[in-house]
């Protein structure tokens, strides 16, 4: 059977004495949700000095709005979104990424900060905060900073959170009136990994086209990935454009044949659903 | 209390629920390559401790293969990723698992055979036999008749996992002289029979007891290595201890089914009248076989006429071994693959001569008693095949459609044995085939009550045991209901008779009787199953099932709300098992699944709603009149579902699961 | 460490190691032996319990995170000797086939039924959506909830 091996367990009260605890050890791990972490101990993927619960912590909780952006404190669970009253497009966006995230007694134990820092490419919140833009507070000793989640991840489940780093919050400005989004995951087998998300967001103006952002995730690709759109600003879309940003989704295919699809099957399904998605949020201008 | 209030309140008892005073928690260290000799072992009981060999296997198969015996612990070499190489234990379960990850097992590689192909191509994997050919059946008879169109195809449908929700495990306890054993089992003979033969210990040395049994399908009726070893533990220390199977282990070590490949060409008139068929039937063991997988290539073949009057046939029948666990049988046991065989080459027949594939089934299925070159015997099918076409709305659906006919044959083989205990004004029932819940006491006390006339509610069926039942066969084949019911029928009325010789109220006396009953198989027996099913694409172009039907014939219907979830479950299984679910193997032999969910076991989410039309096609020469139901809906959902597929996607199924023929 | 408890309403204080699940310190500390260990993964429910009101999978948690919290197991989720009427509803229709599921679906399906009033199939489906039963297809245990959700509390 699976159990973690022996560990050290800290449950700091406050986010500066987990920054200590952190600089302190050498091979710490936080846990938050636990969902992967707890896992990931079982499996004895890992052997760390101390394992450290932020689960807990005032100061990563609580989702606010203020000057019409969003503050998600990086320990709010992912029902807590769900659950949440805030109801504009792109909150909307993020609630329907949360709802698809595992299932409802996961949904009750995982974490925004853990869904987005464990960089798994078929995580749900990923492609949803890339196209509402959002931006990391990471704390650390020195002091915190901001960084663009475009920018976060490197590779799979790999991102740019130093060892000795806390994911703070997540912020995003509320796209607004006018915005129209869209989220879906394809997937073969339940709460196995899934093929593809996709996350987007639009805002048309008469028939021109004046924001339109499209992410993707889930295994067909190596991270979660932006698409690049900037380009339609402007523009009546037809099929084109349509074409166009279906071309520009594919090129992000990892395209590898393994139990999650061929390479053609995985390219084919990333067509679909960035076609459904640049549909849904363009809307009847086609 | 009743058994489901129990269940539902938290109160089971399964083996993992067992403590007993200082208990040891064993876990075992297992082959991280699927081949390779061994060149040291450090740390742990190891082959050079305990060097058994599986002594038998479950299900009716009491003889161990002499060709190639499987070593409880790799002797010299190992050949299967995940198979037993040393034990370790611990009074506390996380210290056990501390232990087993420090044992250290080196070996040098060996290349491993994991395909089919490769298994023909390449020398074979054990040193004592000449080529990875494991047993070789010919069924039929050479036959010239080419009628008029011939269609040829090959399927293979991928192994997969049995996956009860409650994994495998065991409480061994050796004290004065007697081997006491918990357990989650199918069959506590299979088990008392195969610890016996494993550890050269008497029969009557061993009791064997059967804790709640949270699902099996199949994978639970046999001895297993880590039995054996927990026993042998217990013996040395002379202390309790329990092994519980991890899903990791269970994925990758337990005995998974299917795996079977068919090559097959059948015959036919213009007008869609099946004149013969050829074929080859493989069938990938893995790297042991008992005698339920050496005979599984020719029980699969011996099913291929199914309800058909097929006049010539000739098979060629064949199980290979392969660098991967041991098969085993699971939800049907070679007959869903039987099924899938038979029914996916009638719809291309259908397809090749612009028939519909009722029309084509109509036009062969049986009208009086046939006998096949196969030496399959069955009734008449047409009547039911017509009435089910009716009844399912076959003929008024859509394009996007699917249907199947077939057969079930119970396994009846062995026969089967039951007691019944009258006293303080209850009555206790024992039966040979051990349940797991599938609702047997339904029927138990159905039998009982009805022939004793004794109320339902002072009759109780108790869990398997060797001590209150000396001997028995188990829960498998779809066997229950028919031939645990018989015994249990003998039972009862040989209790009724000696009450009546006391001229007593048999509630108030005490009687006491054992039955065993032996039967074989009769065409009454075999029910014929009727599967209609529709699908969809769903948003992004995927095939999903819309709708499935099942129109089973279960003889006299001794309960249908566990008749009725019987099939409901197996339909389930099929829809999972032509669609995503599976184990499979990248190339060095390590399986991929590595979770229940990637393994495809479905959720509620994923599936449509179930109908099902008990059709009473007859009563079986029984004393109670029924048939098998087990697992009917695997056997005849798979190639309904597999056509109404085909059809909404427009390729053809030669694969399953087909979201990976994708590949 | 020292954790303390609320389980099926009495507390609970005691010594454990970091490193134990919850499910094990349930199940092997309590005695509560209704939570089941199915998968190990988070994927089959059948280790439900709710925490502080909200159903999780004990198995993906350390007692150590759920210290001073609420927990009810199987074994106190309907008050008394009785049963709730997700209980009740399973019971009646006999939709178990072995029941190694049933803590968890029990749980799971409670949970949601005091949340929505009048839910249809396909909600129920979707709130069982972390639970696996292997042996029924799902159909009778969807039908007891469904049939539970008309029964007045």
């Amino acid at each position: 059977m699976l159990y973690p091996p022996q560990i050290n367990y800290e449950r700091p009260e406050s986010i500066s004495e987990a920054l200590s605890l952190l600089n302190e050890h050498s091979r710490p791990f936080l846990i938050a949700g636990g969902t992967i972490g707890v896992l990931n101990l079982k499996r004895r993927a890992l052997s760390p000095d101390l394992v450290i619960d932020i689960g807990r912590l005032k100061e990563l909780k609580g989702i606010d709005f203020r000057d019409e952006k969003y503050r998600i404190g990086s320990a709010v669970k992912i029902y807590e979104i769900i659950d949440s009253e805030f109801n504009g497009p792109g909150f909307s966006l993020l609630k329907k990424a949360a709802s698809s995230v595992g299932d409802p007694l996961l949904r009750n134990m995982g974490t925004v900060g853990g869904n987005v820092c464990i960089g798994d490419p078929s995580n749900d919140l990923p492609p949803a905060l890339l196209a509402l833009g959002a931006e990391l507070n990471i704390v650390g000793k020195a002091g915190s900073r901001n960084l663009n989640i475009s920018s976060f991840y490197i590779g799979p489940y790999r991102n740019l959170l130093a060892k000795n780093e806390i994911l703070g919050s997540i912020n995003f400005a509320e796209p607004g009136k006018g915005y129209r989004w869209f989220y879906y995951k394809h997937y073969i087998r339940h709460l196995d990994h899934s093929v593809v998300n996709v996350a987007a967001l639009a805002k048309v103006e008469g028939k021109k086209i004046d924001d339109l952002r499209i992410a993707i995730g889930g295994m067909s690709v190596r991270v979660p990935t932006l698409i690049e759109t900037s380009w339609i600003k402007g523009i009546t879309a037809g099929q084109e454009e349509l074409q166009r940003v279906v071309k520009l989704a594919s090129e992000k295919c990892l395209c590898l044949d393994d139990r999650h699809g061929s390479a053609e099957y995985k390219k084919n399904m990333i067509e679909k659903v960035t076609q459904m998605a640049f549909l849904s949020v363009v809307g009847g201008v086609l | 209390m009743e058994y489901t209030d129990r269940l539902i309140k938290g109160h089971g008892k399964y083996v993992a629920d067992i403590t007993l005073p200082e208990m040891l928690y064993m876990e075992v260290a297992r082959s991280k390559v699927a081949r390779g000799n061994i060149i040291s072992v450090k740390g742990g009981i190891t082959a050079s401790d305990a060097n058994f060999y599986l002594g038998s296997s479950g299900e009716g198969y009491g003889e161990a293969n002499v060709a190639v015996r499987q070593p409880v612990l790799a002797e010299k070499y190992v050949s299967y990723y995940g198979q037993p190489v040393a034990a370790v234990y611990d009074s506390n379960k996380y210290v056990a698992r501390d232990l087993v990850e420090t044992v250290e097992i080196k070996t040098e590689y060996l290349e491993p055979v994991v395909t089919l192909d490769q298994a023909l191509k390449l020398p074979p994997i054990h040193p004592s036999i000449t080529s990875n050919r494991a047993s070789e059946f010919i069924l039929g008879n050479e036959f010239t008749n080419k009628g008029d169109v011939e269609v040829e195809d090959e399927l293979y449908l991928e192994r997969v996992i049995t996956d009860p929700l409650e994994t495998r495990g065991i409480v061994s306890f050796y004290r004065d002289g007697i081997l006491n054993v918990w357990i989650s089992t199918q069959s506590v003979y299979s088990i008392r029979d195969g610890l016996s033969a494993s550890l050269g210990l008497p029969r009557a040395a061993i009791r064997v007891m059967q804790a709640d049994t949270g699902g099996a399908f199949g994978s639970k009726s046999a001895v297993y290595p880590e039995y054996v070893i927990a026993s042998y533990i217990s013996m040395k220390t002379g202390k309790p201890v329990k092994w519980i199977e991890s899903r990791e282990e269970h994925l990758m070590a337990s005995r998974p089914g299917r795996g079977a490949l068919g090559k097959l060409k059948l015959s036919a008139t213009r007008e869609g009248k099946i004149v013969g068929l050829r074929g080859e039937i493989v069938i990938d063991i893995g790297a042991y076989g008992d005698m339920l997988g050496l005979n599984s290539p020719a029980w699969i073949a011996r099913q291929l006429t199914g309800p058909y009057e097929i006049a010539n046939a000739y098979l060629k029948a064949i199980a290979l071994y392969t660098n991967k666990a041991p098969l085993g049988p699971y939800r049907g046991a070679g007959r869903p693959e039987a099924s899938f065989f038979t029914e996916r080459m009638i719809d291309l027949l259908a397809d090749k001569l612009s028939i519909d594939p009722a029309e084509v089934r109509l036009k062969n299925a049986t009208e009086s008693t046939f006998r096949s070159p196969l030496g399959l015997v069955v009734n008449a099918s047409k009547q039911f095949l017509e009435n089910g076409l009716r009844e399912t709305g076959y003929w008024n659906m859509g394009a996007c459609k699917g249907v199947s006919f077939f057969i079930l044959i119970p396994a009846v083989f062995g026969g089967e044995s039951a007691r019944i205990s009258v006293k303080d004004g209850k009555i206790n029932v024992w039966l040979g085939g051990n349940a797991h819940w599938q609702r047997h006491e339904l029927f138990v006390r159905k039998i009982v009550s009805e022939v004793t006339g004794v109320p339902e509610k002072y009759i109780e069926l108790n869990k398997g045991n060797t001590e209150e039942l000396e001997y028995g066969v188990g829960t498998w084949g779809s066997r229950s209901a028919i031939v645990a019911g018989q015994a249990v029928y003998r039972a009862a009325l040989k209790i009724k008779e000696m009450a009546e010789k006391e001229g007593k109220d048999i509630i108030s006396g005490t009687y006491d009787y054992s039955a065993m009953e032996d039967m074989s198989l009769d065409p009454s027996m075999i029910s014929f199953l009727l599967t209609v099913t529709s699908a969809n694409l769903n948003e992004v172009g995927d095939p999903i099932v819309k709708s499935c039907t099942a129109f089973y014939d279960v003889g006299e219907p001794l309960s249908k709300v566990s008749i009725t979830g019987q099939i409901t479950g197996g339909l389930a299984q099929a829809i999972s098992e032509v669609l995503y679910e599976s184990q499979t193997y990248n190339k060095e032999g390590k399986p991929e699944a590595q979770t229940i969910s990637e393994a495809g076991v479905p959720y509620a989410q994923q599936l449509p709603r179930f109908s099902v039309i008990i059709s009473q096609g007859g009563k079986s020469n029984t004393l109670h009149g029924a048939k098998g139901v087990g697992e009917a809906g695997t056997v005849g959902g798979l190639p309904s579902i597999a056509r109404a597929i085909e059809n909404v996607t427009g390729k053809r199924v030669r694969k399953l699961p087909v979201m990976y023929s994708v590949r | 460490m020292k954790i303390k408890l609320n389980v099926n309403s009495e507390d609970y204080t005691g010594d454990v190691e970091p490193r134990l699940l919850l499910v094990d310190f349930l199940r092997d500390t309590l005695g509560l032996t209704g939570t089941h260990v199915g998968c190990e993964t988070g994927s089959c429910g059948s280790c439900t319990v709710l925490l502080d009101g909200r159903p999780v999978k004990s198995c993906l948690m350390l007692a150590a995170q759920a210290d001073g919290s609420r927990i009810i197991t199987i074994e106190g989720i309907s008050k008394g000797e009785g049963m709730n009427r997700v209980q009740k509803s399973i019971s009646e229709s006999k939709a178990l086939q072995c029941g190694f599921c049933a803590s968890g679906i029990v749980i799971a399906a409670t949970w949601f039924l005091e949340r929505n009033e009048n839910p249809n199939e396909s909600d129920v489906r979707e709130a069982l959506s972390g639970n696996i039963c292997r042996c029924t297809g799902y159909q009778p245990i969807v039908d007891a909830v469904l049939n539970a959700s008309k029964e007045v509390k």
